[in-house]
């Protein structure tokens, strides 16, 4: 899992340039459902099986670019699971749960982001990892 | 989409986990916001309305949308209030089958 993290991360690294350019190109068809594919080599949708390795890329994945990172929650009572997506739509990383001990974690580090989202530019709050 | 208040968008937000209690699912989305409303166009300026730093945005949605603003400015309140939401009303979980194993063994010992 750890390596595929760091495919990811270099491919988002080396793709942020091609993005920036082909952010320019006229053709919205190619820039929004393309890019997605160029970077298709490796495993782009991880599932982590640790709350630890999740955290850990998560927060790495968001510090990168805060602007286009997004987290998502899906809940489903009928199923009992819980869900966490972090993606900037080039990486996504995912962690599933079913386990009620994982939600105080979950909404922890939920928590932990909206406050690193609203702190101001000038003032980085280190995220506390479990 | 709806846009609320961040009472409001809490009170709503306990509906929406109620309506989908038997069945459905409810997605929570969490972004930061910079105060955009209208879309950048590329020939026009960057910048329109006043760029803000220190906002972030909530959606929540089960075919319903509402949304909210959290700044910097509610962020404690707000998020005390929502962590609490979050934590009771998320309890249909499975409760932790390996804790208790470990709790029964230190007990057998």
């Amino acid at each position: 899992a750890v390596r595929a993290v760091q495919w990811n991360e270099a491919l988002v690294r080396r793709g942020a340039t091609i993005v920036e350019r082909l952010g320019l190109c006229r053709s919205r068809w190619l820039r929004e459902l393309c890019l997605p594919f160029l970077f298709c080599r490796g495993p782009t949708m991880p599932q982590y099986q640790t709350w630890e390795e999740f955290s850990r890329a998560a927060e790495k994945l968001y510090l990168a670019d805060p602007m286009k990172a997004r987290v998502v929650l899906k809940y489903r009572h009928s199923d009992g699971s819980l869900c966490i997506k972090v993606t900037d739509d080039l990486v996504c990383l995912v962690y599933r749960t079913d386990q009620a001990q994982d939600v105080k974690k979950i909404e922890k580090f939920h928590s932990q982001l909206m406050r690193l989202m609203v702190a101001k530019e000038s003032r980085s709050v280190a995220m506390e990892t479990d | 989409i709806i846009l609320l208040q961040n009472i409001c968008f809490l009170t709503e937000l306990t509906r929406l986990f109620q309506k989908c209690w038997l069945s459905g699912s409810l997605f929570i989305t969490l972004k930061k916001y910079d105060g955009r409303n209208k879309p950048i166009l590329r020939k026009s300026s960057v910048e329109g309305s006043e760029p803000s730093d220190n906002e972030c945005l909530l959606r929540a949605t089960d075919g319903i949308k509402i949304s909210t603003v959290v700044s910097s400015k509610e962020v404690t309140k707000f998020q005390m209030a929502y962590s609490n939401l979050l934590r009771t009303t998320m309890d249909g979980l499975e409760k932790g089958d390996k804790r208790n194993k470990s709790k029964k063994s230190k007990a057998a010992w």
